[in-house]
């Protein structure tokens, strides 16, 4: 069956056709929301969020659905929504994170995840789109709501940044 | 000698990303096959996307799609705020047998510890708002201002919103992002924030912590039954326990009938202001 077809399946309520899109793009939007906020424990809380509202949203969508795209707008809000309240409450969390209530501490980050958390957010937000989530300048444009000439001029800014700092953490690790 | 000069760089790297003009593309790859320099450079570029599409050594979050035929997938969450109101209706009455049970959930989790925000040593108060502050409002932020029925379609209910707030405060962020809740946001040019976050009884979206005895206080807003809550929890990042600080922010949550809505607000910002603020929600 073609990504198409499941989609539009989908789209009819069918859930073992959405459960195939969940199987295509998981371990992918698992990558991109693990590496944009973080924590392994977050990431999969914002996975369920992510593709529970996709499954909600569907049905209400348009034959023209581009899902992947669609998918990463959705798993983008639910990162900067759990960010944002971070932020807002000024680091109070809503539900106390367990691994941290009880005193565990998160796996040790690698190298890439140490150099995306110096980044500016919005920096290593739009890599991310563009690496992990492999989305095209004019897909990346639209969820981020900048023109693709500027996706362009950022994303190597963006790139250059990575490569500086990943050398540097190479050289100090 | 190549006779075409080096492109720039931001041009080497849409090349490499496919997405030049297909004239321009050309140019650049007949030009790259004789330039050491652009070859050494893109192999560079593309070594930054093969890290950051490489696995992590951690396991990747996995979805339980048995999740999709269960109507929701968590216990719903206005059941908290609920019975903290009803706890504090039931202690108001003279502490009968629910308010003395409920009135645990309104005693700090064993897990958490509390202490005073000013005996925590690392880091004072006017410093971690200064640093927050600074993240707040980060250049190029991207707003959503959604029309009020698109964010109504995603909450299936009619939309709350304060007709008063006090000077300054302006709308930057109204969406529905999961469908779930509903979120306003207002900011001040100081960067300070006033948050309204409005969930479904049926969506179920609201999370809170236990609060600490006496953070609470019941209120009345406009005829419901209201809590304003003094404090919040503070948790250093990226590890350590939380702590609860008064002086981090207040809030007031209450029961619209159809929606929870929880309205978030600095300090700085007067406790009947705050109030007022949650009664003017139309």
């Amino acid at each position: 069956m073609t990504s198409a077809e499941l989609v539009s399946r989908a789209q009819a309520g069918e859930e073992h056709a959405f459960a195939q899109l969940v199987l295509s793009h998981e371990h992918e939007l698992g990558l991109f929301l693990y590496r944009r906020v973080n924590d392994p424990h977050v990431a999969e809380d914002l996975l369920q969020d992510t593709f529970l509202a996709a499954w909600k949203a569907i049905r209400k969508t348009g034959p023209d659905l581009r899902v992947r795209p669609w998918l990463y707008k959705i798993a983008l809000n639910a990162a900067r929504q759990w960010e944002r309240r971070q932020r807002i409450l000024r680091f109070v969390p809503f539900q106390p994170h367990q691994t941290t209530a009880q005193g565990e501490t998160l796996p040790d980050q690698d190298d890439v995840q140490r150099v995306l958390r110096k980044m500016r957010r919005e920096d290593a937000e739009l890599l991310l789109l563009k690496t992990a989530a492999e989305l095209n300048y004019s897909e990346i444009g639209a969820l981020l709501k900048i023109k693709p000439a500027t996706v362009r001029q950022r994303l190597h800014r963006a790139r250059e940044r990575f490569r500086a700092l990943y050398g540097n953490e190479k050289e100090t690790g | 000698m190549n006779p075409q000069p080096c492109p720039a760089a931001d041009i080497l790297s849409a090349y490499m990303d496919g997405e030049l003009e297909a004239s321009e593309q050309s140019i650049v790859s007949s030009h790259v096959l004789g330039c050491g320099l652009c070859t050494a450079e893109l192999r560079s570029l593309r070594a930054v996307d093969v890290l950051l599409r490489r696995s992590p050594d951690v396991a990747l979050p996995r979805f339980d799609t048995s999740v999709l035929s269960r109507r929701q997938r968590l216990l719903p969450k206005p059941i908290l705020v609920i019975l903290i109101i009803l706890a504090l209706a039931a202690i108001a009455a003279g502490g009968t047998a629910i308010g003395l049970k409920v009135a645990d959930i309104l005693r700090t989790d064993k897990n958490v510890e509390t202490q005073p925000a000013e005996s925590f040593p690392s880091k004072s108060h006017e410093e971690m708002k200064e640093g927050s502050e600074a993240q707040t409002t980060p250049s190029g932020m991207e707003w959503e201002i959604w029309s009020v029925p698109e964010v109504e379609a995603a909450l299936e209910a009619p939309l709350l919103q304060p007709t008063y707030l006090p000077e300054g405060y302006e709308l930057v962020q109204r969406y529905a992002p999961l469908q779930l809740n509903a979120e306003i946001l207002y900011l001040a040019a100081d960067g300070t924030s006033i948050s309204v976050r409005e969930s479904n009884h049926k969506h179920g979206n609201v999370e809170r912590p236990p609060v600490p005895p006496g953070a609470g206080e019941q209120v009345d807003i406009g005829g419901h039954l209201g809590i304003y809550i003094r404090g919040g929890w503070f948790q250093e990042e990226p590890e350590g326990l939380p702590v609860w600080d008064p002086d981090l922010v207040h809030s007031v949550v209450f029961d619209s009938g159809t929606l929870v809505v929880e309205i978030d607000a600095p300090v700085s910002i007067e406790r009947d202001d705050l109030i007022a603020i949650a009664v003017s929600m139309k």
